[in-house]
């Protein structure tokens, strides 16, 4: 392949070009209640090439990885029939190196057989079904992606790597009269069985609140000053500020680029917000991303003021700031976007504590459920939720849906806790013309935080 | 493919291969002006295989590697459980002609998909050259077969002709982003009206107006049903019925809605996005009628689901994953949503717009699918609704959620009017006209 690959670097002329053969064997196993539903084993294997030719982009992607030079002539027949404006992708050093999943003392998932896996996860969901008479359906899935991967490019990288990616979860489902509810518990790693196996100590957890959210009340729509769990916390950073970090939005919008300098303040001098393929031990931990850039760890907002954002080669060139390694794409099948890695608000000094105090009428919001973002606007869903009352964490509610604005509701953190966690098991979807470039590995955590008159959907 | 179902068939009680043949092209838009385009070649099959009623199950891109693709299957047979399965079996008669390929698509070139793209960029320019436009417009031709070791043998051709547009608007302190799409199995002329709505949403956009909570009456443009068709198409899945963990499940027969209501599912509509001879596994496509006259009549099944609740397929077997997924070539089919149609009321919308005295317009929303799905639940932020007052438009509601239950919501369903369109939504492509609904929870920040 590697003598095909520097051929068609070679001889087929553009600007830049760049290549990617990737092998991908995907094991899964879904069960459903006490039977296995599905399991599956796949195998992808396919390329692309992407040509830039005079500020034009021409991208193929294709299944028969022999006809690379062909395929590379017509990503830039099509660049030709753009260019215009021409533009300077940000310079990258070239690096060949061979990446290998750091397995260092640990139980490769691969290890574990087929079969043992799938009794692996029959005790477990059998053990949450048996747990309670209003359990109705328990699930779990199972997902372990080994990928090879070449991506190469005419600045000279050539890199090799092997990657292992493992995820899944285990919910539980409860009813009671018309009343349904889940509670979900996800896992995610990048090297060890060991990580998978931490799933069991949250089985009771799982049943208990999801039986108990069936006696929950639903919440009652409105403005409320909330806490956020560091889970759920997460998934707020991720949709208020990482999607509108992602650079290629900024660098495509004169205005926004207005609107979003750097130096600008989004919230109190107590806010800090990375973003980094750099942060170490995470689902969304790589040293380089998908153009070959080494990955980073930027400061999206350094106490409180706007201060970076999140680059391809492309956006970082346009808009002469540094790269960041954040250009990643799900598959062969996309070119690679501006995407974020691990994110997350950084330790602060509050204890849960002294956030509850004061607080006559609130909301405690746990756990993640998704979330959503449409420019400023975002919207995030909790897992369980508490009524805060006087101070004191009282009833469980329901079905707690919260929605915000970038431009007030970072300005409405007044507290930000130091019990940083990060999750395991983040899948981000961005939207990619009519397709969905879904699910991208990325982690994403926070300490506890609390925000002052939040939105809230209701009745 | 017949060698390997020929290999297969040795090591097992029934085989099965789908094949799939794709080739899709794009043409994206950034900031007004052309940015790239893109090719996509997709070659792939599957191997569904049976032995003493387990189920092996494997795909693969690299379709010569024949043993490899058995063992893979072999692998996942041997760890399998017995699972119920109706094994099809259909004659070439037994499928009904759909119209589902458009040989315009086949032989459309980028400098056309390029014109295309550029005739609606002139539109927005000419009207609201404040507005940042990115946009794609997009076609693919699929060649599908499907041979199984009990004598199907079908194969057909499906085109597809996508575009999408998406407006950024950005003011002191505000965002906004219009999207609209729009996707046909066949080709279509004129495209600029999805450029002039998009048009006439910014204008609409350009005054806010502040609501109070409370409830009030709302309408669903066919783009704005998103907000209900997560909870509403899962509540029809035969598995869920069957499960038990659907809000339907002990309600065929059963008025959910007024009179006027009817919902299909249905393969056979000509040149629907997922309109074809057959579904994912050899089953012939079918209209299922899943609300007549507001009674509940009928839930969606696949092979698999339908022996295990002892009934029929409904030709619904389907290979999508999550929510959020499309076709999938790497999933075993299960029961999902073909093409989903609410059917058209009487009247023009403009009509009977003339009969509202005050209620919000959804056109999009913001956490569509993100509430409590399974209990028929939605709680959504409305990222671009309107206030109808006095026969007007008065302007844009900003911070606005609403919330409620789809099953309520019907309960209380005041008209439907005839402006159907298809609609493309990471949940699915359905074709609905706009609905209004009696008393929707409305929660603002003001």
């Amino acid at each position: 392949m590697k003598t095909l690959i520097e051929e068609t670097i070679r001889t087929v002329p553009a600007d830049y070009l760049e290549i990617r053969i990737e092998r991908t064997k995907q094991l899964s196993i879904n069960f459903e209640g006490k039977n296995l539903k599905s399991s599956q084993q796949v195998e992808d294997y396919g390329g692309y090439v992407r040509a830039l030719v005079d500020g034009g982009w021409g991208f193929k992607s294709f299944n028969n990885v022999e006809t690379l030079k062909e395929n590379a002539q017509i990503a830039v027949k099509n660049a030709k029939i753009l260019g215009k404006p021409k533009f300077r992708m940000c310079p990258v050093a070239k690096y060949i190196e061979k990446i290998h999943p750091d397995l260092n003392g640990k139980t490769d998932p691969r290890s574990i057989s087929f079969t043992d896996k799938v009794n692996y996860f029959r005790e477990l969901v059998k053990t949450v079904t048996e747990s309670h008479e209003r359990i109705i359906n328990a699930r779990s899935s199972y997902v372990e992606r080994e990928r090879n991967l070449i991506i190469a490019n005419s600045g000279g990288t050539y890199l090799t790597i092997e990657d292992l990616d493992v995820s899944g979860g285990i919910s539980a489902v409860a009813r009671k009269g018309d009343v349904i509810q889940s509670a979900y518990q996800s896992f995610g790693t990048k090297n060890a069985w060991e990580d998978v196996r931490r799933i069991e100590k949250h089985i009771d957890r799982i049943v208990k609140d999801s039986v108990d959210l069936t006696d929950a009340m639903a919440v009652k729509g409105g403005r409320y000053t909330v806490i956020l769990d560091p889970k759920l916390a997460g998934v707020f950073i991720h949709e208020a500020f990482g999607h509108l970090s992602e650079g290629d939005a900024v660098a495509a919008n004169p205005t926004l680029q207005e609107q979003m300098k750097f130096g600008r303040p989004f919230g109190e001098k107590h806010l800090n917000v990375c973003d980094g393929g750099a942060y170490p031990g995470c689902r969304g931990s790589y040293p380089f991303d998908d153009e070959g850039t080494p990955s980073t760890l930027t400061h999206i907002i350094k106490e409180g003021k706007l201060q970076g954002r999140l680059h391809s080669r492309e956006t970082a060139g346009k808009m002469r700031e540094a790269p960041t390694g954040n250009a990643r794409t799900v598959s062969y099948r996309f070119p690679p976007i501006c995407r974020m890695s691990n994110t997350f608000i950084d330790r602060g000094e509050s204890t849960l504590e002294d956030m509850l105090k004061g607080i006559d009428y609130g909301i405690y919001a746990c756990g993640s459920g998704s979330g959503n973002t449409s420019m400023d606007m975002f919207t995030f869903s909790a897992e369980k939720s508490f009524i805060i009352r006087n101070g004191k964490i009282e009833e469980m509610l329901r079905d707690v849906v919260l929605t915000g604005n970038i431009f007030e509701t970072l300005l409405s953190i007044d507290m930000i806790g130091s019990d940083l966690v990060l999750s395991r098991g983040g899948a981000c979807g961005r939207s990619y013309g009519q397709r969905l470039q879904y699910p991208l590995p990325v982690s994403m955590g926070s300490p506890h935080i609390r925000i002052q008159k939040v939105l809230i959907g209701g009745r | 493919m017949e060698k390997l179902l020929e290999l297969a068939s040795k090591n097992a009680d029934w085989a099965e291969i789908f094949y799939i043949k794709k080739e899709y092209k794009s043409v994206n838009f950034k900031t007004g002006r052309v940015y790239n385009i893109e090719g996509e070649d997709e070659e792939g099959i599957t191997l569904r295989i049976r032995k003493n009623g387990k189920t092996g199950f494997t795909s693969s891109t690299s379709i010569k590697e024949r043993e490899n693709i058995l063992k893979m299957a072999t692998d996942v047979l041997s760890v399998s459980e017995k699972t119920p399965l109706r094994i099809p079996s259909y004659k070439d008669s037994d499928y009904p002609s759909v119209q589902c390929f458009d040989e315009k698509l086949l032989n459309l070139e980028e400098e056309e998909l390029i014109r295309t793209g550029e005739g609606m960029m002139e539109v927005i320019r000419k009207n609201k050259p404040s507005i940042t436009v990115t946009a794609e417009v997009g076609n693919s031709v699929s060649n599908i077969r499907l041979i199984n070791t009990s004598g199907t043998d079908k194969s057909f051709k499906r085109s597809f002709y996508s575009i999408s547009l998406c407006g950024t608007m950005v003011r002191e302190d505000e965002q906004l982003e219009i999207e609209s799409s729009f996707s046909s199995g066949s080709y279509v002329d004129d495209v600029t009206p999805l450029a002039r709505k998009m048009v006439e949403d910014v204008t609409n956009s350009e005054k806010s107006v502040t609501i109070k909570s409370g409830p009030m009456p709302v309408i669903f443009s066919p783009r704005g049903f998103k907000t209900i068709y997560p909870p509403l198409y899962m509540a029809f899945c035969g598995d869920r019925v069957g499960r038990k963990v659907s809000p339907l499940a002990d309600k065929h027969g059963e008025k959910i809605g007024p009179s006027f209501l009817t919902i299909v599912d249905d393969n056979t509509v000509p040149f629907g996005s997922l309109s074809g001879p057959m579904d994912d596994e050899g089953v012939p496509g079918e209209r299922t009628a899943l609300v007549t006259d507001g009674i509940v009549k009928a839930f969606y099944y696949d092979l698999r689901n339908a022996e295990k609740y002892n009934t029929e397929s409904t030709g619904n077997g389907i290979k999508r994953t999550g929510l959020y997924e499309g076709f999938k070539l790497t999933t075993l089919p299960s029961s999902h949503p073909s093409n989903f149609l609410v059917l058209p009321g009487d009247k023009s919308l403009e009509e009977l717009m003339k009969t509202m005295d005050r209620c919000l317009i959804v056109e999009d929303v913001l956490g569509g699918g993100q509430g409590n799905n399974m209990s028929g639940e939605f709680s959504v932020n409305v990222m671009l609704g309107f206030l109808w007052e006095k026969g007007e438009i008065r302007g844009r509601v900003k911070n606005v959620m609403i919330a409620g239950n789809v099953f309520e919501l019907f309960a209380n369903l005041l008209w439907i009017a005839s402006n159907n369109t298809w609609e493309h939504s990471f949940f699915g492509i359905y074709n609905v006209p706009s609905m209004c609904f009696g008393d929707v929870h409305i929660a603002t920040k003001d």
